[in-house]
């Protein structure tokens, strides 16, 4: 093989790359975090990736699931992916242990607007299993506290027992992020906030609107209306960011299924502006 | 290769010089694929001989009907398009594009390597340059680079033939992609009674046309010519008005012309089937019974399926009715804003090929409002 | 329930920053802050008891109050937490038929009160006042309402990971 024909080899965007998985930390209920290395060590130190991108993650013989990278991007070593049973791949990834290998692509699709939340403040919107692409969100800004004004976490799930990280939240409190959590259903013992998470940003102190950057992920409909509770608190609508979710085959936009009018949720996405996508959020079917 | 033509001299060859020019190309290693009949329709497939092309025979072609009849000619292309196009080879409809081996150490990733298969089409008609075109930017022009279409892309040698006849079905001059072949072709032929005028459009065409005996072109062999191409010019008679079309179509995502239509497509996909610049796809893992060895098979997929936007909670387009407005809304609207073109040529495939006689041009019409628009599927 | 000497800020103050009184025109709100008081709770007192009548309504300054309806069986239920800006016990206000949750402090609350008659009778005298107070509650009712809506959609019961 030439060197051309190696390079042209490598950036064949079909070709996976051997990962082996190192821990596997059980999150909530068919929640896990599965901790992988890559075989080749070599890729392992190359890899990079942007808070709010995600790899496919690729079990031979089941197929490729799309998720989001969960760890601080600043981390080398492992790479971590927060993952729900919720098909044929993610069911036997939770068969698979540790030291079972298989195959990742990546890392794909648009990051979270970090450089453009620079010096003002950054308001986190998330609910349930959306706190995972968020995270690495989290661990930049925390890491980059002092290029930022008020960091906030506003944390929905639908009981208590569906939060992610909560051993975290202390961490993240004296770090300098304001943790703010509710539940859509209380359950005996929990003495939280109950209700959802739009209204936390309804009533949550913000010194300057305009400079405020909202990061947003979980199911649409909530991301619509954390959008709405936003603009309506004076947000400016090029602040607000949500992450949306389509079904990605390839990953690189040759395969179609992912579209949304004109976005391809995989390589436009899935972090976009608002306003961007605002107009088809609300279009049934579409 | 098949960089924008430049004014060049057109030659004339007999007829019997196209054998000449298959066998030289085979002779160079290529696959030469062209039009030929297989049960009762013009497809394409490899061919070594002239003979195998559909001389004497042309197409009527309407919504939902397709029927080959007998020419009062010997004509080699005399007719439009069937169901095939080259995407069929550019874009296999099967591919392997990756492959995983599970040995002691756990699992090992592969890619195939380069495929150096080097094709020869005859008979690329404009709209299909134009589709060819489009395909490029879909699958070359991005961030990602589809390295299968990548490498049959640029070993394909494109010899054009301008069409001397339009179908019912067709509305090339309404999407200005053709009759004539105007760029992305190696050599491009207008056939005449009794030879061929050649323009060559590349390089390596012009070598190719430098190898084989050529006349001088006659005044007259050109003004046959012209008037052949001007046939098919003066024969088309469906129109699609582009203006504003993506604004049209986007503005009106609540129309209750999709529900109509919605109710009388089957969702066949044959539409996207035919399309010659549909080019959604699957993955599908493909695994010998120990799953130690597998192939990820890529094939072609279509908005028309249900399964095409399903996630793991839940269908984003449920109804036959919002699958035909994703179709309709990104081939004519939002392929505008990802690939700078609109992704229909107006070849007309998916009109005929439509079981149920759907015709996309009287669909923009009737979101459009013009008067009195025909129920979905009533040219059938 | 002791009256608060703590806050150093006026009600009218307060009363220009909290989300239901925020947009009236500064003459409402002036007279809104002539007729209500102050009052400050401890974590776990009640502010209004489901199937009692209402004399107050209450506009959060600070802290949060818990709504809960009682279900035999499991006990009382917490089916929404509110915060500043937010009110409750407006069926002294829309009809004195009784709350229809327990209002319990999780938190110390600073909250604004207006006892019903008074602020009925300040809407009733002056309807420019009446009429954007309960276009305020209107607007209350409303986020209630949708935020009610989405905790009814249930929606991280289906969510996948992304």
């Amino acid at each position: 093989m030439t060197q051309l024909e190696a390079c042209t080899r490598l950036l064949d965007p079909w070709l996976a790359h051997t990962v082996r998985i190192v821990d596997i930390t059980d999150e909530i209920a068919d929640v896990a975090t599965y901790h992988l290395e890559f075989v080749d060590p070599d890729i392992g130190k190359s890899f990079s990736f942007r808070a709010g991108q995600f790899n496919m993650l690729y079990l031979p013989g089941v197929g490729e699931a799309a998720i989001s990278i969960s760890s601080d991007p600043a981390q080398r070593g492992t790479l971590d992916h927060t993952v729900r049973i919720a098909g044929n791949v993610t069911g036997e990834l939770a068969r698979a242990g540790d030291g079972a290998t298989f195959g990742l692509r990546g890392p794909f699709g648009s990051a979270w607007p970090i450089e453009e939340a620079l010096g003002g403040d950054v308001v986190i919107v998330t609910g349930g299993i959306g706190l995972a692409p968020l995270r690495p969100a989290i661990y930049e800004l925390l890491n980059r506290k002092d290029e930022f004004g008020e960091l906030s976490l506003l944390y929905g799930a639908r009981n208590p027992f569906g939060m992610l990280y909560t051993s975290e939240y202390d961490d993240w409190g004296r770090r300098g992020l304001s943790v703010t959590t509710t539940v859509d259903r209380a359950s005996p013992g929990w003495d939280g906030n109950v209700g959802v998470v739009p209204q936390l940003l309804d009533r949550m102190p913000l010194s300057d609107p305009a400079n405020t950057t909202v990061m947003c992920c979980g199911p649409e409909v909530m991301m619509w209306y954390t959008a709405r509770s936003a603009l309506g608190r004076g947000i400016p609508p090029e602040r607000i960011w949500i992450s949306l979710e389509r079904n990605m085959n390839c990953a690189i936009g040759l395969c179609g299924h992912c579209q949304f009018g004109p976005t391809f949720v995989c390589k436009d996405g899935p972090v976009l502006r608002y306003d961007r996508v605002a107009s088809l959020l609300r279009v049934e079917g579409f | 290769m098949n960089p924008e033509t430049t004014e060049t001299e057109c030659v004339f060859f007999p007829k019997i010089e196209l054998q000449s020019l298959i066998t030289l190309l085979v002779g160079d290693g290529y696959h030469v694929v062209g039009p030929t009949i297989d049960q009762a329709a013009i497809v394409y497939d490899k061919i070594t001989s002239v003979d195998q092309l559909p001389r004497g025979w042309t197409d009527q072609q309407e919504a939902a009907k397709y029927r080959l009849e007998r020419r009062d000619d010997d004509a080699l292309f005399g007719f439009v398009v069937g169901p095939h196009s080259w995407k069929k080879y550019l874009f296999p409809p099967l591919t392997t594009v990756a492959s995983a081996q599970k040995t002691e150490s756990g699992w090992q990733m592969q890619t195939p390597e380069p495929d150096t298969t080097k094709y020869a089409f005859l008979g690329v008609r404009a709209c299909e340059l134009a589709a060819i075109a489009i395909q490029d930017r879909v699958f070359t022009g991005g961030p990602y680079v589809d390295p299968v279409y990548k490498a049959r892309r640029s070993n394909a040698f494109i010899i054009a033939v301008n069409c001397a006849q339009s179908a019912s079905t067709c509305f090339c001059t309404s999407m200005n992609t053709g009759p004539k072949c105007s760029s992305g072709f190696d050599l491009a032929l207008t056939e005449l009674e009794d030879g061929f005028e050649v323009e060559s459009g590349s390089d390596i065409g012009a070598a190719v046309l430098g190898r084989l005996t050529t006349q001088s072109l006659t005044a007259e062999h050109s003004t046959m010519a012209a008037a052949a191409r001007q046939q098919a010019v003066d024969q088309q008679t469906k129109q699609l008005n582009t203006e504003g079309i993506r604004d049209l179509l986007l503005g009106n995502l609540d129309h209750p012309r999709w529900k109509d239509v919605g109710d009388i497509c089957l969702g066949c996909t044959n539409c996207t089937m035919v399309c010659p610049t549909c080019f959604c796809s699957s993955v599908e893992e493909v695994s010998d019974l120990a799953n130690e060895n597998v192939e990820r098979q890529r094939h072609w997929d279509s908005c028309f399926n249900l399964s095409y936007s399903s996630m793991s909670h839940g269908t984003t387009r449920n109804t036959i009715a919002s699958r035909y407005r994703q179709w309709l809304t990104h081939k004519l609207g939002s392929w505008e804003n990802q690939f700078g073109t609109s992704g229909c040529v107006g070849c007309g495939r998916c009109i005929t090929w439509c079981p149920v006689g759907i015709d996309l041009t009287e669909e923009v019409a009737a979101i459009r409002g013009d008067a009195a628009p025909k129920p979905p599927g009533g040219a059938a | 329930m002791t009256e608060s000497s703590h806050n150093d800020r006026s009600i009218g103050e307060q009363l220009a920053t909290l989300q239901f009184t925020a947009s009236l025109p500064e003459s409402v709100r002036d007279a809104l802050a002539e007729i209500a008081t102050e009052r400050c709770f401890a974590a776990g007192e009640f502010l209004c008891r489901e199937g009692e009548s209402t004399p107050e309504l209450f506009l959060i300054a600070a802290g949060h109050v818990g709504l809960d309806m009682l279900v035999p069986g499991r006990g009382q239920v917490r089916v929404l937490t509110l915060g500043p800006g937010e009110v409750l016990a407006w069926s002294a206000v829309v009809g004195n038929h009784g709350a229809t949750a327990t209002g319990v402090t999780t938190d110390e609350v600073r909250a604004i009160v207006f006892e019903d008659h008074v602020l009925l009778s300040l809407c009733q005298t002056s309807h420019d006042v009446g009429y954007v107070v309960m276009r305020e509650l209107a607007k209350a009712i409303s986020r209630r309402l949708v935020a009610t809506r989405l905790q009814l959609l249930d929606l991280f019961e289906e969510q996948s990971p992304s």
